[in-house]
């Protein structure tokens, strides 16, 4: 019984771990003169992602807490000077990262790019390549009316 | 009832505006290096010294891109709240009063203060923030390059108080309008925010100014003469004092002749919440040194809006 669990886990794990990407990469490509980000976002699957919302998280993560860069743009800082762990329990950020799926009002567009095949040894890993455009000037409106960022007229 | 209603009503937004302070203007230039490379400099005599300063006027009227730059600036300036002065305007203005700005003299004696067109431009415009912009288009062989620099200056203490620049990667496909504008884009966030701790500075510790108080030659005093048994350079001092927020200054080159304040934190405004530069402060000092015990007249000149010079002895 106890053989029988473990080895249903570890089958569970496998697949799991086969649907799920390992990693995200963001590369910024340009900052249209609307102040839109044009971003590539990769990862490493075996299976095409069905739903793109993983991707478009990603994005508004990278350019809300990480920082965007890439060879065709000017380093972006991250919109926020918080780190993830103490935004937590804002409710505004749960909204944008959450279920609720706020993110998907600031990715005005989506597409697949490419995906190219690396074969190592046994594994065959498809890197998926996707090209994410985000409203940056919405989202740093919004974030100021949330009081998440400080707008330029306060204390005036 | 009612009336108890309406006088509270009044009480409320009388309490609301009083707590809020009036924005600092901001008003976009080229940098003298950019009106420098585009030959658009003029000669300014500086009291016999011949002296080259950007000619704004034909920049503004000659120049494509700039008229561009300026008007993305401006549109990403107004979305975070601070719509730029037109400077282009406040040149016309200058323009038209030419003579009223050439007197900076003192009465009695003839002498002068000499402003720059830049000075004359601060002095007119009250913009407490310069942006200058400068920027170069370089041809690479993998295609064409927009360096760009955006820069804030205060007004009042010519220091600069944001600053971001940047290189776009070689583009052979976009015309150069639209790589201006994307340079901007992509520089503005790192300024407005260096821009936000400036005014957080500001509203903390209050306006830096310059302020020079000196002797006129044919004055039988000076500044160590002492009046009610202290001499008047340790009276300005202790007015200074009282006056400066958190009494935050540095005095400066001190002799009997001359003493210079710098780094003098003044308030954003004054008690009828009416913004205040260095002129309004040092009137301050003007009226404290013609009432009694001290009896002294004084010229004020100022040269743009942070720098104040009261020269006692006469007006």
């Amino acid at each position: 019984m106890f053989r029988t669990a473990i080895c249903l886990v570890s089958i569970c794990m496998f697949l799991f771990g086969c649907s799920t990407p390992k990693s995200f990469q963001i590369e910024c490509q340009s900052v249209s003169v609307d102040a839109a980000y044009i971003l590539d976002v990769t990862t490493e699957s075996k299976k095409e992602l069905k739903d793109l919302n993983t991707i478009k998280l990603e994005a508004i993560d990278g350019v809300l807490f990480r920082g965007i860069s890439g060879p065709n743009c000017v380093t972006q800082k991250p919109i926020l000077t918080q780190s993830k762990s103490e935004l937590k329990s804002n409710k505004f950020i749960n909204s944008i990262l959450g279920k609720k799926k706020g993110y998907d009002k600031y990715v005005t567009s989506i597409s697949k790019l490419n995906t190219s095949a690396t074969v190592d040894f046994k594994k065959t890993t498809i890197i998926y390549k996707y090209r994410v455009s985000i409203n940056k000037e919405l989202l740093r409106k919004d974030l100021t009316e949330a009081g998440i960022l400080k707008s330029l007229n306060t204390g005036f | 009832m009612k009336k108890i209603i309406i006088i509270a009503s009044a009480v409320l937004i009388g309490l609301v505006s009083q707590a809020q302070a009036k924005k600092p203007t901001l008003m976009i230039l080229p940098s003298d290096n950019w009106c420098e490379q585009r030959y658009f400099m003029t000669e300014f005599d500086n009291q016999g010294t011949k002296q080259k300063v950007p000619n704004y006027k034909q920049s503004f009227q000659e120049d494509g891109e700039l008229a561009q730059v300026i008007s993305k600036i401006g549109s990403l300036m107004i979305d975070r709240g601070f719509p730029l002065k037109d400077a282009e305007q406040e040149l016309k203005n200058i323009e038209s009063r030419t003579a009223e700005d050439n007197m900076t003299s003192s009465v009695a004696t003839g002498s002068g203060l000499s402003e720059s067109p830049l000075d004359k431009l601060k002095n007119k415009a009250k913009a407490d923030i310069i942006l200058q912009i400068w920027w170069k288009v370089t041809k690479t062989d993998s295609g064409k390059v927009v360096s760009f620099i955006l820069e804030a200056l205060d007004a009042y203490t010519s220091k600069r108080v944001a600053s971001s620049t940047g290189n776009s990667a070689p583009n052979s496909k976009d015309i150069v309008p639209v790589m201006l504008q994307q340079a901007v884009v992509s520089n503005i966030d790192p300024f407005v925010s260096q821009l936000q701790t400036h005014f957080d500075d500001m509203t903390t510790n209050g306006r830096e100014i310059r302020l020079s108080v000196r002797k006129w030659n044919n004055w039988d005093k000076n500044l160590e003469t002492e009046v009610n048994g202290d001499e008047i350079r340790n009276q300005i001092y202790d007015w200074l004092q009282k006056n400066t927020v958190k009494g935050r200054f540095s005095e400066m080159n001190t002799s009997e002749n001359r003493v210079d304040y710098e780094q003098v934190r003044i308030p954003l405004f004054d008690e009828r919440n009416r913004a205040m530069d260095a002129r309004q402060f040092a009137i301050g000092l003007q009226k404290y040194l013609k009432a009694a015990p001290f009896n002294i007249e004084a010229k004020l000149m100022t040269r743009g809006l942070g720098e104040a010079i009261l020269v006692l002895g006469e007006k």
